[in-house]
């Protein structure tokens, strides 16, 4: 029982589980779940042994990274505000910008996975990430292009730009 | 869920909120664009609720034209529209046709837009439609080459929470020249390069303000013009001034920053060295307890100067 002097010492933290569509868990920090704004919602009716998750709508792969995002934005608060607390210049927001750029930089399979992923769980600042991404690939692209970035096939009947 | 290997179109498969979420970043002229995607993406510019008009400076060469068509592009979309409008944002730098502008204006506050942003030049007075501030609209940004006056209901308003003007012309005070803006729940005023010239007393009364900015406000042509405050709220000010202004701040309470500028270059003319060290040190007199404070050299300058 040593420890129990050491005032240093910090609580177990609390823990949530999230269970991905296809049955893996993820132990995750609470207020690292509650970064979601559909969990926050429901969570204070829940017991505190039964927060369990089952997120039918987001695959173990998207999930890990969902949750990755959470993790860093839940730190980089942390020490955003500890450096204004001391009132130490940081560049925290200017890294935590950085860090998103970096991390939404994906193949569009997994971007659209994220973006709606983040819709599903109502995670705000990742779907604007998302979302602003999306309509970063479309920028400057005449429809014909767009059609080809994203594999959509032109099903109308009458096609203005056919001849081009 | 749904995953998929590459080649297939997700983009579409997307909800409607999503897309719109997506298409609220563009142009209207490039979302009605999409509508040539395929038949999914034929609808749903006219749902979008971020109407974005944008028209930069058009060559001579067939400017005329260009501009009839602009006008005529946005008239088309607000007709053909089915649903409501978050955001109405338009910016040119073409002089276009008031009637048209008003009429856009109407048509947004009538689609219950909640956010108003127009940059525009007219060659004749826009007056602003009364609604304006009886709407659902809580932010607008206004600005332009000092033709655009706002309406009365103004001074009344119980929805507007930002208001940022600029080079726009406030509405007539009383028969006395008071002006008493009464915004219940204003949050943050920056009134830029405004004309106040027939009004007398400005009095800003907004119990939720936190953000202030007064800059190069034009004032009544006898130099009196004068300025009402209390807003236990009020957490940062600005004021940058070419003109004298008589300033009352009061009750500045929770005042976290402010920014003081008297720009002497621009007063002297007017007013002598210790008359502008008067104005300063007036507007200084109303700031107490505040954290931060940036006053620019020359206006601290001027005050030692004739302090000795």
């Amino acid at each position: 029982m040593k420890d129990s002097f050491n005032p240093s010492i910090e609580p177990p933290k609390k823990t949530v589980t999230l269970v991905s569509s296809d049955g893996y868990d993820f132990e995750v920090e609470e207020e690292v779940a509650l970064e979601s704004q559909v969990i926050k919602d429901g969570f204070e009716d829940k017991a505190v042994d039964d927060r369990e998750y089952l997120l039918f709508n987001v695959h173990s792969d998207t999930l890990e990274l969902i949750i990755k995002y959470c993790e860093k934005h839940v730190s980089s608060r942390k020490s955003i505000s500890a450096a204004a607390a001391s009132s130490s210049s940081s560049n925290g927001e200017e890294a935590l910008k950085e860090w998103d750029e970096h991390f939404i930089s994906v193949d569009t399979n997994t971007l659209y996975d994220i973006l709606m992923a983040a819709d599903y769980l109502n995670i705000k600042s990742l779907l604007d990430l998302a979302i602003q991404k999306v309509a970063d690939t479309i920028h400057g692209r005449s429809p014909e292009q767009i059609r080809k970035k994203f594999n959509i096939e032109n099903d109308s009947i009458i096609d203005p730009w056919a001849s081009e | 869920m749904y995953r998929c290997c590459s080649g297939v179109d997700r983009l579409s498969t997307l909800p409607d909120a999503l897309v719109h979420h997506i298409l609220s970043f563009f142009d209207m002229k490039v979302i009605v664009q999409t509508s040539l995607l395929c038949k999914r993406w034929k609808n749903l510019w006219n749902s979008v609720p971020n109407l974005n008009f944008h028209l930069g400076f058009l060559p001579r060469i067939g400017k005329k034209k260009k501009l009839i068509h602009f006008m005529n592009f946005v008239d088309r979309v607000f007709i053909l529209r089915d649903s409501n409008i978050d955001m109405f944002n338009l910016e040119c730098r073409e002089i276009l046709d008031v009637n048209r502008i008003t009429s856009w204006i109407i048509g947004a506050v009538g689609q219950h837009a909640q956010e108003l942003n127009a940059k525009s030049n007219t060659s004749e007075p826009l007056e602003l439609p009364y609604n304006l501030f009886t709407s659902n609209i809580k932010a607008m940004k206004l600005r332009s080459y000092g033709n655009m006056r706002l309406p009365s209901s103004m001074s009344t308003s119980e929805r507007i929470q930002s208001l940022y003007l600029y080079g726009v012309q406030l509405p007539n005070g009383n028969s006395n020249g008071e002006l008493v803006l009464s915004c219940l729940v204003l949050e943050t005023l920056v009134m830029s390069s405004c004309d106040l010239k027939d009004i007398k007393v400005l009095t800003v009364s907004a119990p939720l303000l936190e953000n202030l900015e007064l800059s190069y406000l034009r004032t009544n042509k006898d130099g009196s013009s004068k300025f009402n405050t209390c807003n236990p709220n009020l957490k940062s000010f600005t004021f940058v001034s070419t003109e004298y202004m008589d300033c009352c701040l009061e009750n500045l309470s929770s005042l976290v920053s402010a920014n003081i500028d008297i720009c002497v270059e621009g007063l002297k003319h007017h007013m002598g060295k210790e008359a502008c060290a008067k104005f300063f040190i007036e507007v200084l007199s109303g700031i107490t307890n505040v954290k931060s404070l940036t006053l620019q050299t020359l206006s601290v300058e001027v005050c030692l100067f004739s302090a000795f």
